[in-house]
């Protein structure tokens, strides 16, 4: 039977020869094998991206950039302040006006008051609550605080405008918000327009890419994209915007993993705080709170409906619908979006109706933006770096609150500005050629207000900074200083030699200065041998004190580098910035005592905790007699020396002291001085070193009169040391007079220094006149 | 009408007098100066700066504020809370910088940290702006000057 069966093996394989089905053909067992040897590696992959998944989203997500903030304004009765620079400190932070203020962020100005509902701050010290506070005030002075209950406050601090940040190279920036702060409406909104199958999907959702191509095919315009927020976040967040085929691949994986390993609730916070929503010059606008006040000024839970709508629009792309440039593109998205709201339920017909009509309500000038203080920003950076490592700066999303104080720098600009144009056009000279820098700081706490390091607020040489200039006069205070501390050797009425004066150098050299006016005044009283800022007097008196002396008094007064003892260094032959020259007028100000003049009040974290405070280190450097008369000195500069031009716009009992400083062929107008509270120096000149027509007193002096005049600044209130007399002297002969003497003028002197010879008065009025004329004055007092 | 009679009495009095010393007064040589300098060519007026008054007090307006920031530092400083005692005192400072009552708070804060160096600075600042209205202060802040000295 062999052949039986020969024959059915034949028909067997015959039969297979006929029909080989497609799963037969396929080689499954090389597969299989091909499979085994990848899925290692694949689940390595996975195990990998699910890693770094959680990797980044436990750890730190973001590199935060710290955050800088201006001084916080505080208003208590008794301060002096324009009802003007309230307004524009409240519009700064963003506040609307409102005819009732209901909520934080709103205030209402009205004739004689202005009334704010703060927003409250966590400051250093203690918390300040959101609260409605009425400002009384009458002319430019706060009469009093009161709240809602008509009760006396005593002070009212606002929050501190943010002013800038510390951003690394890749120039990202947010503000995190929690989901706790975030408008439930967001996240409704978001999931609504986005991503509607959001709670319900694993990250992907197939439903969703096929809804999308549905609706996008029905409107006929790209309404929704495929991915959900997983995704977008994934992509965002992890990898970088190409859109390869790996890449749409892994974000898939790593969405799925991500949704698996975390609650809807972190995912969709952590969306809303990465979300890139503009773009302000190089930084990336990122995450809606940033967003809000970058499209608005305003924080996030302030928006309205169309705002909030328009931002949730802007999500599709920012640069499509970025709202200044295509606005009306900007507007059609928001309107798309208002209407998902609606047919999802989540707002009212009445809500979207308002809205609908509403104009898209961004601010006007995107440029102006939270980075506009390049040059206080500099400075900023310089003292943060010694105590901080860049790194730490541009990750650690640190909160750094400074002196700078908003409406005095932008008045320093609008001086520098105003000023140089019409000395400009006065000069005939040509547009643009001359420079300024300008550093204004408070008297006292060394704290710095303002800092103009360029006439057009350019990001570049910060001439405040970094400008090195010859100070010419300037320096003189430190010879009057030197001579004055020995009262039994010199007051201000010694006569001082103002002949013409020369002085054979080491090397040979014969150092011959001159007069500005190129005339000789003789024997001079050494009070007006400062205030006239005659050369040849200071240098003689300079070297009869010595050079070393005079640098020795530079050095107490904050000079921070080393000066070489020649002759020059008299007249002013040192070059400084007008930072260096504000910290030596700082001592000069506050009546010899030094304080190092600092940006920086203190550093939080971003939690908001303290990390490290600057706080006030004054050292008393100059006795109060020496420098007493030193002021009185740099006030009659002011009232009848080389400054007194300044009165011809002022009142004359507004007092003041400063030094006019003019250098060779007038390369460099210099000008320092002071009131009561704010010390300014200014500085004015050419980038090319040329010569300027300008003195001190026809340039820089200029810009610090608009200065003042523009900011609400308390006079010169001398105090009068115990051991200093008053008495009234003839000063060219140092003879004692009385009041109703002519010639007669009231000169302080250092207790044991007084002059004792009386001279001959030739009186002015009869002396019952002047009796009587002091007693009404008395009585008018 | 009595006082009407004292008063013309008193004028008949002194009259004479004053009528006397005026004739004599009156031929007084004028002294001229050496240097003719604008501040005595100004006839009978003085252009240089004032006499400052003895007591500079702080601005009463400003008080309410500057007393609410001490008492804050005061309360802060009782409760061994020295930083934040400082804090307020700097703020106060920054409204009125010539109170002495702040310096001795700012002196005995930097005291209780350690810092005699700077709690010394703040008295001796402090004492410059003592006068007649703050003797308690004045007092308090010279014996803490002694006391930190030794």
């Amino acid at each position: 039977m062999p052949k039986q069966r020969r024959s059915s093996k034949k028909s067997r394989s015959s039969k297979k020869r006929q029909s080989p089905s497609l799963w037969q053909k396929m080689p499954w067992r090389l597969l299989g094998k091909i499979a085994l040897v990848m899925a290692v590696p694949a689940l390595i992959g996975v195990a990998y991206l699910d890693y770094v998944v959680r990797a980044k989203f436990e750890g730190k997500k973001w590199s935060l950039p710290a955050r800088v903030y201006a001084r916080p304004l505080e208003l208590y009765a008794g301060l002096n302040i324009k009802p003007e620079h309230i307004r524009y400190e409240l519009q700064a932070l963003g506040y609307q006006s409102s005819s009732n203020p209901q909520q934080a962020g709103q205030y209402r100005s009205n004739y004689s008051t202005i009334d704010v509902y703060s927003r409250g701050f966590q400051f250093w010290d203690k918390a300040e609550d959101s609260k409605l506070t009425r400002i009384h005030y009458q002319g430019e002075t706060i009469t009093a605080l009161t709240n809602i209950l008509g009760q006396q406050l005593d002070i009212l601090r606002l929050e501190p405008q943010e002013i800038g940040g510390i951003y690394p190279t890749q120039a990202e920036d947010r503000l995190l918000v929690r989901l706790q702060d975030i408008p439930p409406l967001l996240g409704e909104a978001l999931i609504a327009v986005e991503d509607k199958n959001f709670r319900q999907h694993h990250g992907i959702s197939l439903r969703g890419i096929a809804r999308a191509m549905w609706v996008n095919f029905r409107s006929g315009q790209l309404v929704q994209g495929g991915s959900t927020l997983t995704q977008q976040l994934v992509k965002n967040f992890y990898l970088d915007q190409s859109r390869s085929l790996t890449r749409k691949g892994l974000e898939a994986i790593m969405a799925l993993s991500l949704d698996a390993r975390y609650s809807k609730a972190e995912i969709l916070e952590t969306y809303i705080n990465e979300v890139y929503l503009g773009q302000s010059g190089a930084i990336g606008i990122h995450g809606f709170a940033l967003g809000s006040q970058h499209y608005f000024r305003q924080p996030l839970n302030e928006l309205k409906l169309n705002q909030l709508a328009l931002l949730v629009g802007i999500v599709k792309g920012a640069s499509y619908y970025n709202p200044w440039r295509n606005p009306e593109r900007a507007i059609e998205r928001r309107n798309i979006v208002l209407d998902v709201l609606l047919d999802n339920k989540l707002i009212s017909e009445d809500e979207y109706a308002l809205a609908f009509n509403s104009s898209l309500d961004v601010v006007k000038n995107p440029n102006v933006c939270i980075h506009s203080y390049p040059d206080f920003m500099a400075l900023v950076k310089q003292q943060v770096r010694a105590d901080y490592a860049e790194e730490d700066l541009q990750t650690e999303g640190l909160r750094i609150f400074t002196t700078l104080s908003p409406w005095i720098q932008k008045q320093s600009e609008n001086a520098v500005n105003a000023r140089l144009n019409q000395l400009e056009n006065n000069y005939a000279l040509p547009e643009g050629e001359l420079q300024s820098a300008v550093v204004v700081s408070a008297v006292g706490s060394g704290e710095v207000l303002a800092v103009v390091g360029d006439r057009f607020q350019q990001v570049g040489f910060n001439r405040a900074l970094d400008a090195r200039r010859p100070i010419g006069s300037l320096v003189k205070p430190a010879v009057y200083l030197a001579a004055l501390e020995k009262p039994e050797t010199y007051t201000l009425t010694t006569p001082v030699d103002d002949s013409e004066f020369s002085l054979m150098g080491d090397t040979g050299q014969l150092w011959e200065p001159k007069n500005f006016s190129l005339e000789s005044h003789g024997k001079v009283p050494l009070l007006f041998a400062l205030a006239e800022s005659y050369n040849q007097a200071t240098a003689r008196l300079g070297v009869d004190v010595g050079v070393e002396k005079v640098i020795e008094k530079l050095k107490e007064l904050g000079l921070d580098r080393e000066v070489s003892p020649l002759p020059s260094v008299l007249l002013g032959a040192v070059d400084l910035s007008p930072w260096q020259v504000s910290q030596l007028y700082q001592t000069l100000a506050s009546e010899g005592v030094y304080t190092p003049q600092r940006a920086i009040l203190s550093v939080m974290d971003a939690q908001g905790s303290p990390l490290k405070r600057y706080p006030l280190r004054p050292e008393v450097r100059i006795d109060p007699e020496t420098a007493h008369l030193l002021q009185f000195a740099l006030q009659t500069t002011m009232r009848q020396g080389t400054g007194k031009t300044l009165y011809s716009e002022w009142e004359p009992d507004w007092l003041v002291a400063g030094k006019t400083g003019t250098t060779n062929d007038q390369r460099d107008s210099w000008f320092a001085g002071y009131s009561g509270d704010h010390l300014a120096v200014v500085w004015v000149g050419r980038d090319d070193n040329g010569p300027t027509p300008l003195t001190g007193a026809t340039g820089a002096m200029r810009i610090w009169s608009h200065l003042f005049q523009h900011v609400s600044s308390r006079p010169l209130q001398p105090v009068k040391p115990r051991s200093i007399n008053y008495l009234w002297v003839d000063p060219s002969t140092e003879m004692l007079l009385g009041e109703n003497c002519r010639g007669a003028v009231l000169i302080p002197y250092v207790r044991n220094s007084e002059p004792k010879v009386p001279g001959q008065c030739d009186r002015i009025n009869h002396p019952a006149v002047h009796w009587l004329r002091n007693l009404i004055d008395a009585d008018e007092g | 009408m009595k006082v009407n009679l004292i008063v013309k009495n008193c004028f008949r009095l002194l009259g004479t007098p004053i009528v006397l010393l005026s004739i004599l007064l009156t031929g007084c040589v004028s002294q001229s100066s050496l240097y003719s300098d604008p501040a005595a060519s100004e006839v009978g007026r003085n252009s240089l700066p004032p006499e400052p008054q003895d007591n500079v007090l702080p601005d009463a307006r400003t008080s309410s504020a500057v007393a609410n920031l001490v008492s804050t530092s005061q309360q802060h400083y009782n409760n061994g809370a020295w930083d934040a005692a400082i804090a307020a005192a700097e703020r106060a400072l920054r409204i009125e910088r010539r109170d002495p009552n702040i310096y001795l708070l700012l002196a005995k804060s930097y005291r209780a940290i350690g810092d005699t160096g700077q709690a010394l600075q703040f008295l001796e600042q402090g004492l410059r702006y003592v006068n007649s209205a703050n003797a308690v202060t004045a007092r308090e802040l010279d014996q803490l000057n002694t006391v930190l000295r030794n």
